[in-house]
């Protein structure tokens, strides 16, 4: 008897030391999340909250409700942001100026500022030709319907000098948490319209107009290789970038006149029956290039000597005069192309000449109260006033 | 083989045949009891002195044996009783005798050290055994789990009913340096290579015995045993007579942390033995298991890295490229970039800003699935056996034998594999005499509707939406979310989301008609099921010679015939045209000499064994034992082992994830992916730039030298037995894999990507020489009152692993054990009770579906039981990880809780 209360002694007390030994087998562990650390320092949001400088930005984002999405230090961005002084260098500069935008219009605005999900440093800006293309906040107009078809800005960089388009960066790489703001010196309004839209709507250039239609004969105008197809479907717009320099009517007027002019002269030697004989060209106006009196490849080389492939700025362009291709080039591939040089004058392109090999002269670029630059959807076109000859 | 088995049965038969009828003359009865408790002792043996005639008693203790005269002596003897000698001499009074439980420490008979029936103190090498009663007295749910409680096993278990035992290390599910085998035949299934004796073979009321030889043994059974081997003998139906059955019903998930309910065990067992007259005996034994299998459910997130890789942090949620170790299908991975390519080519606008997210990979995985929604929870496993025993002689036992084994179980190799009514089946026939045995048999194995759950899922997704269009709409959605200012993780969720919609939910029954549909087209029609019918047929035969030469020296010698037919139609092996025949041959002498007055026996042993695909290969082994007195010996052996290439290793041809070709080594499948006219170069050179042609040497058997000193010995008043050893041992040429690359161009350049290359995986020798030694100490002690203790602790490790090399030794520095038991306790000492408790250190594992650490483990295995002698009823109350302490013994394996249990048997005795 003592011998088993003993035993069980001994085996109450081993199975306390096997419970207390076996309590902790470690079963699989739950997989450890990734975490995402908030990075530190000032948001967007933040910066533009505090800033005194961006007092009119920080009103316009307010109002479009985007200031709460650049807060959070977790998703990322480049903002082009105006400061007052940009708000009103570009007709801006009151609360009351920026109420008079109706929201849905400066929203648009707003967004056209932002690379969302990108931290585009101006190192990552390329300083050569052709100007790098990012998607913005602002979303196509159907009957674009991707949540991919995005207006797009076109940064670039020469030297220590950057734009965004044709807007001088005042201040780059303000480092924030969420990404990065470049400053710049007036509003980048996003484009509207398509290039054929405004070219059509511009009576100045029904010259121009009608030399495209008339380019176009025998073409359908719904696809390629029309030039309408190039410049004015909506649907390829998003991924379509052309740089048209488009003469005024009295650029096609002093063409068609000369043109005439010389022609009839040659034939009768009569100064005064060529004379009457131009005006009368001329006073036939943006028909006379529908007619037989030209051929339709010599309109369709010199519309195509006015077109660029790709989007070009004023400020993209060589203070000395430098060659640049054309569509042209797409049929006659050792064509020099156009010769174009531009002028620079805080940040803004001032004034841009543009030559084709058979003028005499180089032809101006038009100015607006913008501008020389007349950006468009699908493109940027400058009035000149001249007509580019091929040859 | 095909032709040879009906020689072979004809012979048999013809032998039945010429059996003359003999001379009745006296005929003693008689029972034996025990003294203890007065029960009647089944399985006793009773042999006449001085003649080789014996029976044993049947299940009431009874016994009748015939005798041409007398006075004759009967010795009546029985493990763990005192032998005991009665002289009778009349026939009219029946014999009744008691037996006296002895003290047997180190008495015990093993048979498989030197193929000769020796005291287990006697033995040269380590051996480990179980008897019958270690498993009616164990704990575990299952005989196979007894062997977990020796010293220096360690076990892999990938599901309920597939639990692999190995020692020395090299643990795995698919272990091909471990051999099993049962009743002489090798368990390991012919083409899936590895061992199916959890599933198939003995039911747990047939074990007579299991012996365990840890280290190199091939020297006498053959290739394969780098590691060890494991016996399993049956019952003979001349020894255990009657029927017996057990009922075992249990419980598992008790705490629903893996399964929703609290499920089910059940493990029914059966067993009927009879003679019929003095010369013929057959038995019929089945078991039937069924439960809600554990659930393999880690979801830690794996990084794969060709054919090996690691754990690291990220869920679903937050890793776009999350791929879960026992999650499926979402091993299908790609770069983003690769869609955005497609992208720029719709939306050239997006080019810039898309090459400005594309600094690194963006690598995106499709969602997958857990194994708990996918693979069948009910494992069944049924088991059926039978065996026929004619004696032609006294000493001429013929024997015809079938096992069947069927069922639903889960294993893990080189994914998570899904056995769905599966069958295995071997087949013998035997003659076994007192100096010779000559036998035949056969595996036959069919996978059934058995799948591979990583690559059918993965397919399921394909089936629910071809990655083309998933990967597009995940890119297109990702873009626009990054262009709407979401956080890149967000930006991923969302695309997942998007890509995901309308995709049938996990378990649905939409899901299951996708995923039962694919899983039912074999892997080479582009489904996800395997067909493996492949066979094995083996002859082998064995003299011993030592009662002719016993007054010089003992020699034994044996010698077997192997072979495999490959037969997977073309999804596993290279055998699409037809099955592909392997043989393979070997033999083996053995010769032993006892010297200065028995106390030195040494022993030398050698093997040659030719397998038609590689050279042949000699293996010997030497030992030595001194006895220092009856009870105490030395022993100390110097083994070798080695292992042909295993079927797979020759002759697999399966493409894997990651668009792998996994191949076997056999000139043919070189030959034929012309590695001689387009050279193949190492992944590692590829990805460096620098390609270098990779140097295939032949594939060679892989081998070990081990040396290994021991002391076993009874002391302390024969109440303590140690068993203590040292080993130290030698790997050379491992078997192991490679990644090279081919040009699918024929010219250099095709290297540089992806579409213009294959990647395949081929098994090689590894150069290195890697050492291994570990030792071990066992002890058990008699404590008074019939209590008895085991201890038992060992240690393994590998040393001089070069730098970067998988050797997937898998095993832990330590392990150790208690066991506490006794079996006769109370006034009447019919109610036991036995508790074990493991213990094994935290190792690190590495193996083909997921490496990574794995924790410590403990468990606490216990019982008690009740017997009533009368109605020879055993009630049995036990729990396996008694304290539901989830385990798991590698990544990607099973939690292993507990599993309560009581089970009523009837005459298991």
């Amino acid at each position: 008897m003592k011998l088993t209360s003993h035993m069980k002694k001994i085996v109450s007390y081993s199975l306390v030391a096997l419970l207390l030994l076996s309590s902790c087998n470690k079963d699989i562990s739950a997989p450890v999340p990734n975490t995402f650390p908030t990075p530190t320092g000032q948001s967007i949001g933040e910066i533009v909250n505090t800033n005194a400088s961006f007092s009119l930005l920080k009103y316009s984002l307010n109002k479009a409700g985007l200031l709460t999405a650049l807060t959070n230090k977790n998703s990322v961005f480049t903002v082009f942001a105006p400061n007052d002084a940009a708000f009103a260098l570009s007709g801006f500069g009151t609360t009351a100026a920026i109420d008079q935008i109706p929201v849905a219009q400066l929203t648009a605005i707003l967004n056209y500022h932002l690379i969302p999900g990108q931290k585009i440093t101006s190192a990552a800006i390329p300083t050569t030709f052709p100007n790098v293309q990012m998607p913005t906040g602002l979303i196509f107009p159907p009957p674009n319907t991707s949540p991919l078809a995005r207006f797009s800005i076109f940064p670039s960089r020469r030297g220590s000098a950057a734009w965004a388009n044709n807007i001088p960066v005042t201040a780059a790489d303000i480092p924030v948490a969420n990404g990065v703001i470049h400053q710049v010196a007036a509003i980048i309004a996003p484009p509207s319209k398509l290039l054929l839209d405004t070219i059509k709507n511009d009576p100045d250039l029904d010259y121009f107009e009608a030399a495209l239609v008339r380019a176009d004969s025998g073409l359908a105008t719904t696809a390629a290789p029309s030039f309408q197809y190039y410049l004015g479907n909506p649907t390829i717009a998003p991924g379509a970038n052309f740089t048209v320099f488009a003469p005024n009517n009295a650029a096609f007027q002093a063409l068609i006149y000369f043109l005439v002019y010389q022609q009839v002269f040659a034939l009768t030697g009569s100064a005064a029956t060529a004379d009457a004989q131009a005006n009368g060209a001329v006073a036939a106006g943006p028909a006379f290039l529908s007619t037989n009196n030209v051929t339709t490849a010599l309109i369709r080389g010199v519309v195509a000597y006015h077109i660029m492939a790709q989007r070009a700025f004023s400020v993209n362009f060589s203070s000395t005069a430098t060659n640049y291709q054309t569509f042209v080039n797409g049929s006659i591939a050792a064509h020099p192309g156009i010769a174009i040089s531009s002028t620079i004058t805080s940040g803004f392109g001032s004034a841009l000449s543009v030559k084709g090999v058979g003028n005499p002269s180089a032809a101006a670029a038009i100015p607006t109260a913008a501008g020389i630059d007349r950006p468009a959807v699908n493109g940027n076109f400058f009035k000149i006033n001249q007509v580019l000859l091929p040859q | 083989m095909r032709k040879k088995l009906p020689v072979l049965l004809l012979l048999l038969t013809s032998c039945l045949i010429s059996i003359s009828s003999f001379a009745q003359s006296v005929t003693i009865k008689g029972s034996v009891k025990g003294t203890s408790n007065g029960e009647s002792l089944p399985a006793v043996s009773v042999t006449v002195k001085g003649s080789s005639a014996g029976v044993y008693t049947n299940d009431k203790g009874e016994f009748s044996i015939t005798v041409p005269s007398l006075p004759v002596t009967l010795i009546i003897s029985s493990i763990g009783f005192e032998s005991k000698e009665v002289t009778v001499s009349s026939a009219s009074q029946a014999v009744n005798v008691t037996l006296a439980t002895a003290s047997s420490l180190g008495e015990e008979i093993v048979v498989s050290a030197t193929r000769v029936a020796i005291r287990k103190i006697e033995s040269p090498v380590t051996i480990e055994q179980v008897s019958a009663a270690n498993i009616r007295n164990s704990p575990a749910s299952t005989y196979y789990e007894v062997v977990q409680n020796l010293k220096g096993v360690d076990m892999l278990t990938s599901s309920l009913t597939f639990k692999t035992p190995t020692t020395r290390g090299f643990n795995g599910s698919g272990n091909t340096r471990f051999n099993q085998i049962t009743d002489g035949m090798d368990n390991q299934a012919p083409g899936l290579n590895f061992s199916v004796g959890s599933i198939i073979g003995l039911s747990e009321l047939d074990v007579d015995n299991m012996e365990l030889l840890p280290g190199a043994s091939s020297a006498l059974y053959g290739p394969g045993g780098m590691n060890g081997t494991l016996l399993i003998n049956s019952k003979s139906p001349f020894k255990y007579q009657g029927f017996s059955f057990q009922v075992k019903q249990g419980i598992m998930h008790a705490d629903r942390k893996y399964r929703q309910e609290i499920s089910p065990y059940f493990n029914w067992n059966i067993r009927w033995a009879e003679k019929i007259g003095e010369r013929a005996a057959f038995k019929i034994t089945s078991e039937f298991v069924q439960a809600k299998d554990w659930l393999a459910a880690d979801q830690r997130n794996y990084q794969r890295l060709g054919t090996t890789g690691k754990i690291v942090p990220g869920t679903r949620s937050t890793d776009p490229n999350y791929d879960g170790i026992n999650m499926y299908g979402d091993e299908t991975t790609i770069d983003l970039r690769q869609v955005f390519t497609a992208i720029g080519a719709q939306a050239p606008f997006l080019v810039p800003y898309m090459n400005s997210l594309s600094g690194s990979p963006i690598n995106v995985s499709r969602t997958g699935y857990a194994e708990r929604d996918l693979v069948d929870p009910n494992t069944v496993n049924f088991k059926l056996g039978g065996a026929f025993h004619y004696k032609i002689t006294d000493d001429i036992e013929a024997i015809a034998m079938g096992y069947i084994g069927s069922g639903n179980s889960v294993y893990t190799g080189s994914d998570r594999y899904s056995f769905k009514n599966f069958i295995i089946k071997q087949y013998k026939l035997e003659l076994n005499a007192k100096n010779w045995f000559v036998r035949g048999w056969a595996t036959q194995e069919d996978a059934g509707e058995s799948y591979n759950a990583t690559v059918t899922t993965r397919l399921a997704n394909e089936r629910i939406k071809p990655s083309t269009q998933w990967y597009g709409e995940y890119g297109q959605t990702y873009l626009a979310g990054k262009l709407s200012g979401l956080t890149d993780i967000d930006a991923h969720n969302n695309a997942r989301a998007f890509a995901d919609a309308g995709a049938p939910k996990p378990g649905s029954t939409q899901f299951k008609q996708i995923f039962d549909q694919v899983r039912s087209v074999p892997i080479s029609k582009g489904g996800g099921l395997f067909i493996e019918k492949s066979d094995l047929y083996v002859a082998e035969g064995q003299y011993n010679f030592s009662h002719l030469t016993g007054g010089v020296v003992d020699i034994l010698v044996g010698g077997d015939f192997r072979r495999f037919v490959l037969d997977s139609e073309g999804t596993l092996f290279a055998d699409s045209a037809a099955p592909i025949p392997i043989n393979q041959f070997g033999g083996y002498v053995q010769a032993s000499k006892k010297l200065f007055d028995d106390r030195l026996n040494l022993t030398v042993s050698g093997r040659y064994d030719k397998n038609e695909n590689f050279d042949g290969r000699f293996t010997p082994r030497a030992t030595a034992l001194l006895k220092l007195n009856k009870n105490n010996s030395i022993r100390l052996s110097y083994q070798t082992a080695y292992r042909f290439p295993s079927t797979q290793q020759q002759w697999i041809n399966l493409r894997v994830g990651g668009d792998v070709l996994l191949i076997g080594g056999v000139q043919e499948l070189r030959d034929y992916y012309k590695f001689n006219s387009n050279p193949i170069y190492t992944l590692e050179s590829v990805q460096a730039n620098a390609p270098k042609v990779y140097d295939y040497k032949d594939l060679k058997p892989e081998n070990v030298t081990s040396y290994e000193l021991g002391y076993k010995g009874v002391v302390a008043d024969n109440k303590l037995l140690i068993d203590v050893y040292g080993y130290y041992g030698q790997y050379e040429n491992f078997l192991a894999r490679a990644l090279v690359v081919q040009s699918k161009t024929g010219n250099i350049g095709g290297l540089a990507s992806a579409s213009t290359r294959q990647v395949y995986s081929v098994p090689v020798n590894t150069e290195a020489i890697v050492k291994t030694y570990g030792y071990g100490l066992g002890l058990e002690y008699k404590l008074p009152g019939n209590f008895v203790i085991t201890v038992n602790g060992s240690s393994d490790v590998l040393q001089d692993v070069p730098a970067g090399y998988v050797a997937f030794f898998n095993s832990p520095k330590y392990r150790a054990n208690v066991i506490l038991g006794n079996s006769m306790l109370g006034k009447r000492k019919n109610i036991g009770f036995n508790i074990a408790y493991r213990w094994q250190d935290a190792y690190f594992f590495e193996g083909d579906f997921a490496t990574g650490e794995v924790p410590a483990i403990q468990t606490l295995d216990a019982q008690v039981s009740y017997k009533i002698p009368k109605t020879k009823s055993l009630f049995k109350l036990g729990a396996n990880n008694l304290l539901n302490q989830y385990y798991y013994h590698a990544p990607g394996n099973p939690s292993i809780g507990g599993l309560y249990y009581v089970s009523y048997s009837y005459n298991i005795f």
